[in-house]
């Protein structure tokens, strides 16, 4: 695999000289966009996400006109607030807030309408891998009580996107983007890899085993859709 | 690793960086889309700080051969705050005692922001610039904006019920920063700009949060603007 | 002149500016007025247990009962009396009481009720009043908690060798509104009294359903503040 991607990596890099030899050469194939945006979030044990940010970077050959192939490398963050638990006003109420990142990779055809004046409408159908790493910030009432952090965990990730492009010059473009995303749900739960703080008052027999039990019961899962903005160049 | 270098060959390849000997002539107004990613300090003390995207459209026009005034229109999401506003009441009577408690969370922002700025460069065919100006920005809570409230009364005491209150009271709707930055144009079309604001106003109003710290609307923003 | 303004705007433009928030809901701290704690023990000696029923606080958590502090008027014995009783779990029978008995003689159908003056002029900081078995003295009473529970068993009344006293720190007025079912606001007024106190106790068991007295026990270093009401 890695042999591969080395390969891949130089027959980018000295294509383009193949390219420039050629005194009336097409423009390139090849574009690579950066896109950045905002949406929303469902994620299992969460009650409630915000804060959704997205990064991407892709890359897209045009195969013919009306259709082309495009990987795509995404970075998405999103909080959400946990379940709360409370014994009432002379207990303890547990609460907490749950931190997702996921870095994925993702592959898959893209259909292009190309309009008059530079404008495209493309829908794109992706699968790929995605790296989730999930945190918890643990509080009762208004104190911090501890920090948990599970195990980077790797799974199935599909999207979908409709891509409105703009091609202000032959060599870019900018964009509009709406998508959805989901990754595969398991049954699989994450673990955990480290606690840091206090421990949860009665947590292994106690009212809080219930809250403890709820929020280890993260697996990851999330659907989410997105609105993103771009630029898009082409190679030459 | 090996995906990384692939991406960053195929980002070589692109016509972003033309030598910077060279000379571009500016469109003298026009508009266009602005994307790009700010980092902003979330957290003072700690030096904490937060990325999240930022998008808009802009504007601009040549005042003289030096002298561009450029107008944006921009939404800026940002997360990664942790402040956190605790009201308590406690009514204790001989034969009954009345709580309640509220707790908001600040953890996410939208701003709306419009920056006025003015960009001078050497002349019409210098690449690079410098601008400043000042950036009105308003304000909104996303997320749980109710927050976590508890009443209980025994004995028919009566403590005051915070359901009314909202985290929106305690976040300032409107706020004014001012911006400082450099800008370089990779195309004729195509500019990276490199900015750094200064919110003056402390976002959090210190009796809500019940504490003197500063949450400002600073940071740094790198964005591309392509003009349409 | 130009070495001093420059910093100072940068200053001021870096000292962000800072608006409050008008017509906050108020707020009041938990502040528990009333209470009785001390330490006590059963007949076995020099086994002294800690207790304290702050009113307001949970009785028996995970239960939602709280301690409260009730005030009582009565005739007894040909005097009018008037108790300072804390209940938590149960509302039939008190944890603690404190009872004081008015100087002079009524008829039992005489009104019971305390008036202000009469309660500022036998509670009075500074005086003790001592348990010695003597008849219309002060009686303080106490529940030892046990984990079954059972009624009150124990009373200086009925101490097989009455000793201790009871002095009065402090008093204050105090007022305090009730909302009856129909939502309208009843002011009641009664006085905050701090007392401290020491007593030993007669300790009563059940014997076929009859309370017999079994033996000594003892309050020592209580503090308590309670509630009285004219």
């Amino acid at each position: 695999m890695k042999c591969f991607l080395l390969a891949l990596m130089l027959v980018m890099v000295f294509s383009n000289e193949a390219l420039l030899s050629q005194q009336t050469a097409p423009l390139s194939r090849f574009t690579i966009g950066l896109e950045t945006g905002t949406g929303n979030a469902d994620d299992g044990c969460c009650s409630d996400t915000w804060g959704f940010f997205v990064l991407a970077g892709t890359v897209e050959y045009r195969l013919v006109r009306f259709f082309s192939w495009e990987a795509s490398l995404r970075y998405l963050g999103f909080e959400g607030a946990l379940q709360p638990y409370s014994t009432g006003p002379y207990g303890f109420s547990l609460s907490g807030f749950n931190r997702a990142n996921n870095v994925m990779l993702t592959t898959g055809p893209r259909f292009n309408l190309p309009f008059r004046h530079g404008l495209e409408l493309s829908l794109a159908l992706k699968g790929g891998a995605g790296l989730d790493m999930v945190s918890q910030e643990i509080l009762n009432y208004s104190n911090f009580l501890q920090t948990r952090r599970y195990k980077p965990d790797l799974r199935m990730i599909y999207e979908g996107n409709l891509r409105f492009s703009w091609w202000l010059t032959d060599a870019m473009a900018v964009e509009c983007l709406a998508g959805l995303m989901t990754n595969m749900r398991d049954r699989k739960l994450l673990n955990l890899k480290s606690v840091e703080g206090m421990e949860i008052p009665d947590a292994h027999s106690g009212p809080a085993q219930r809250f403890v039990s709820e929020i280890s019961g993260a697996n990851g899962y999330f659907n989410a859709i997105e609105l993103a903005f771009g630029v898009r160049f082409r190679l030459r | 690793m090996s995906l990384l270098l692939i991406f960053i060959s195929l980002l070589g390849q692109a016509t972003l960086m033309p030598p910077d000997s060279s000379t571009i002539t500016a469109p003298v107004h026009g508009n266009g889309l602005l994307i790009g990613v700010h980092t902003a300090v979330v957290e003072y003390a700690a030096f904490r700080v937060a990325p999240g995207p930022v998008a808009g459209y802009y504007w601009f026009h040549d005042l003289n051969d030096r002298l561009t005034l450029r107008m944006e229109f921009v939404g800026k999401a940002g997360g990664g705050y942790r402040e956190q506003a605790v009201f308590s009441d406690a009514v204790i009577t001989p034969e009954g005692v009345g709580r309640s408690l509220a707790i908001f969370n600040l953890r996410s922002l939208l701003f709306l922001e419009m920056p006025v700025l003015f960009q001078f460069r050497r002349d019409r065919t210098a690449r690079h610039g410098f601008f400043a100006g000042l950036r009105p920005s308003a304000n909104f809570v996303t997320g749980d904006n109710s927050g976590y409230l508890e009443f209980s009364t025994v004995g028919n005491v009566s403590p005051t019920d915070f359901q009314g209150l909202t985290l929106r009271r305690g976040v300032h709707e409107f706020d004014l920063s001012v911006v400082a930055g450099w800008n370089y144009a990779l195309t004729r079309r195509l500019n990276l700009d490199v900015r750094y604001s200064q919110g003056l106003f402390d976002l959090t109003a210190d009796n809500f949060f019940k504490n003197k710290s500063n949450t400002l609307n600073a940071g740094l923003q790198v964005s591309l603007r392509a003009d349409f | 002149m130009k070495n001093i303004l420059f910093p100072l705007f940068v200053l001021v433009l870096f000292a962000a500016c800072k608006r409050d928030v008008e017509d906050l809901p108020l707020e009041r701290p938990w502040a528990p007025e009333f209470y009785a704690r001390g330490e006590w023990r059963d007949t076995v000696p020099n086994v002294y247990t800690p207790f304290d029923y702050t009113v307001g606080s949970p009785a028996e958590p995970p239960f939602a009962n709280i301690f409260t502090c009730k005030s009582r008027t009565g005739i007894a014995d040909a005097q009018k009396i008037i108790r300072s009783e804390i209940f938590g779990i149960s509302n039939s029978g008190p944890h603690f009481y404190i009872r004081f008995s008015a100087p002079g003689v009524v008829m039992p159908d005489a009104d019971s009720s305390w008036s202000k003056t009469e309660l500022e002029s036998f509670f009075t900081p500074g005086k003790v009043l001592p348990i010695t078995g003597a008849p219309g003295e002060v009686e303080v009473g106490f529940e030892l908690p046990f984990f079954v529970r059972t009624y009150l068993l124990a009373n200086s009344g009925i101490a097989p060798a009455p000793d201790g006293e009871v002095t009065i720190v402090s008093t204050e007025d105090y007022e305090w509104t009730q909302i009856d079912y129909l939502g309208n606001a009843i002011v009641r007024h009664g006085k905050k009294i701090g007392l401290q106190f020491n007593a030993k106790l007669g300790r009563l068991i059940y014997k076929d359903g009859v309370p017999v007295l079994a033996g000594e026990a003892e309050i020592r270093n209580g503090q308590a503040s309670i509630y009285l009401e004219y």
